[in-house]
């Protein structure tokens, strides 16, 4: 009785935590004129909505790329700035350092809506709007307190023996961290940045703010206006198949670095 | 040398951090500081008081608290964080880590990956999804419950964002509960169980005081992260009828869709100010946690973007 119990209880949340998605690919798979058809699996099968995706006009496949622009740019600095702070802040005992830390989770609070109007503002004036920029900046300055708070739990936890026996061996300070640190310290950077390209890929709120140029927007921002061809039907279709394209990178992360993704997401919690 | 085993020295150990610090400075306090700035003032999007804002003083902060359309979305805003954050994704998140506890193997590798899936896609296209789900004459929920032409969005706003969210924040509670639970001995479980406790009597006395720091910085952070939610927008902008308006969707209402900046930016000061009081107890709860010798746990983020 309580083995039914239970398995009835997995299968439910099992349907609720598939049955969106479920029903996401199935739909994309959909005629259009089909497409509020109940059945299980499409009948039949058509790739219109993929077509309409790429139609002239909807510029998604540019709105990809500036989405891999965007999410790459601002993942490779942001890696190289959190790297090295969060490395002086693991490392080194100054003055001041717990108030940074601190204010780095204070701040890795903040709401995104509460950031737009002042940003507006200035990237009004100093004329950044509909640049990558405007996007990329913001996003790191997101992406940042993550990293940082992240590397440095990882850097305090490697024993500070490393840099002594490299250092005895002859190695400057800067060549310890480069050639002994940094590859014991690599599934952690990794990790990490599995994390900062996600928020950044995700990114919206700003993204929808600072541009309105067709050719300058994301996928994110591209997918929530899509009107479709037919005017006055929201193009169900359309923005299922849109929607599977954006999901495709993340389903790939996360069927290849399942472990280190939860691994990073709870970092430190439990030894 | 003692502080100093990098051998970096005090001005390199500066310039390692100060990037970092610039841009977290510019692009994240500064605005915020602004924001305090503009709320004390009548600016607007359009208008003359967009091109010459005055100082009005807290008159934006006195409307904004007088307002029965803050207060309401204040209350509304109340019933999402404990429906959907402290019942839904702690309770769901819990129940997962907890039957998935003994598995290995593919069905806690697919569950678990679905989850996740559903914290990591971009709000605009889960948004889609659900709004797809939740439709009147296409809807797949009103097919499968056998309910044609309920407007689950239009009848039952706040029910159908509270389900939503649930579904979409369970990851965080999930990974965390199931790290949490392997510090939980199997052999205490096993006595507990031999001596004829119930399932609640084992969770009662055997996990939950071994569980209860990461339980309370659970429900801070998904509090936390719910109450600043803006996601929901995007299922019903807040209607009908302000009925699903919860804050982040009011300020952005008021600001951008109303075009008083001022006030908008006096009701995100109100939300930081409550934001920072769960940022301090979070901050106390980890010093606590470090003085116990425990380990840190890292902010993740802004659930899920």
């Amino acid at each position: 009785m309580k083995r039914v119990l239970t398995g009835l209880g997995v299968a439910a949340i099992v349907a609720y935590c598939l049955i969106p998605f479920y029903w996401m690919v199935v739909s994309s798979f959909r005629r259009t004129a089909d497409i509020y058809h109940q059945t299980p699996l499409p009948s039949p099968w058509s790739l219109e909505s993929y077509a309409g995706v790429f139609d002239e006009g909807t510029g998604f496949g540019q709105a990809l790329l500036n989405s891999a622009v965007v999410a790459v740019v601002t993942t490779a600095v942001t890696l190289l700035i959190g790297t090295l702070a969060a490395y002086a802040l693991a490392r080194l005992d100054f003055r001041g350092k717990n108030v940074i830390l601190a204010l780095i989770i204070a701040v890795s609070m903040f709401p995104g809506a509460l950031l737009v109007v002042p940003l507006l503002k200035l990237f009004t004036s100093i004329g950044w709007i509909n640049s990558y920029q405007a996007m990329i900046l913001p996003s790191m300055s997101f992406a940042l307190p993550l990293t940082v708070w992240n590397l440095t739990t990882f850097f305090r936890q490697m024993p500070r023996e490393l840099e002594h026996a490299a250092m005895i061996d002859g190695c400057s300070a800067f060549d310890a961290f480069r050639k002994v640190i940094l590859p014991v310290a690599a599934p952690g950077v990794f990790t990490t940045a599995i994390l900062a390209f996600i928020v950044t890929w995700n990114e919206f709120i700003i993204a929808v703010t600072m541009v309105n140029d067709v050719d300058r927007q994301t996928a994110t921002v591209r997918i929530a206006q899509f009107t479709g061809a037919a005017k006055f039907a929201t193009p169900f279709g359309t923005q299922m198949a849109a929607g599977v394209l954006v999901t495709i990178p993340l389903v790939i992360l996360v069927l290849f670095f399942q472990r280190r993704i939860v691994a990073g997401l709870t970092a430190g919690a439990v030894k | 040398m003692s502080g100093d085993a990098a051998g970096l020295g005090r001005g390199r150990a500066a310039a390692f951090v100060l990037p970092a610090l610039v841009l977290i400075g510019v692009f994240l306090v500064f605005p915020a500081l602004w924001t305090i700035y503009l709320g004390l003032t009548d600016y607007r999007l359009t208008g003359l008081a967009a091109a010459d804002p005055q100082v009005v003083g807290l008159d934006n902060y006195t409307t904004a608290i007088g307002d029965e359309r803050f207060q309401g979305s204040l209350w509304l805003t109340v019933q999402f964080v404990i429906g959907s954050a402290i019942i839904g994704q702690a309770g769901l998140g819990f129940a997962i880590a907890w039957t998935m506890r003994d598995r290995r193997g593919p069905v806690r590798r697919v569950v678990e990956g679905l989850v996740l899936l559903s914290w990591i896609l971009p709000g605009s296209v889960v948004a889609f999804l659900w709004i797809a789900l939740l439709d009147r004459d296409g809807g797949t929920l009103n097919t499968l419950l056998g309910t044609p032409e309920n407007a689950w969005l239009l009848d039952n706003p706040m029910l159908s964002i509270i389900v939503f969210n649930t579904w979409r924040g369970t990851a965080f509670s999930m990974m965390l509960y199931a790290a949490a639970l392997e510090n939980v001995p199997p052999s205490h479980l096993e006595t507990a169980r031999l001596a004829g406790a119930s399932t609640f009597q084992q969770l009662r006395d055997v996990v939950l005081p071994r569980i209860k720091g990461h339980v309370l910085t659970n429900l801070l952070l998904i509090s936390l992260w719910t109450f600043n939610d803006f996601t929901p927008f995007l299922l019903t902008a807040g209607g009908p009828e302000g009925r699903s308006e919860i804050l982040p969707v009011y300020v952005y209402n008021v600001a951008i869709g109303d075009g008083q900046l001022g006030v908008g930016a006096a009701v995100s000061f109100l939300i930081l100010a409550i934001n920072l009081v769960f940022a301090l107890a979070y901050l106390r709860l980890i010093r606590g946690r470090n003085r116990a010798e425990a380990p840190l746990q890292a902010p993740s983020g802004r659930g899920g973007g």
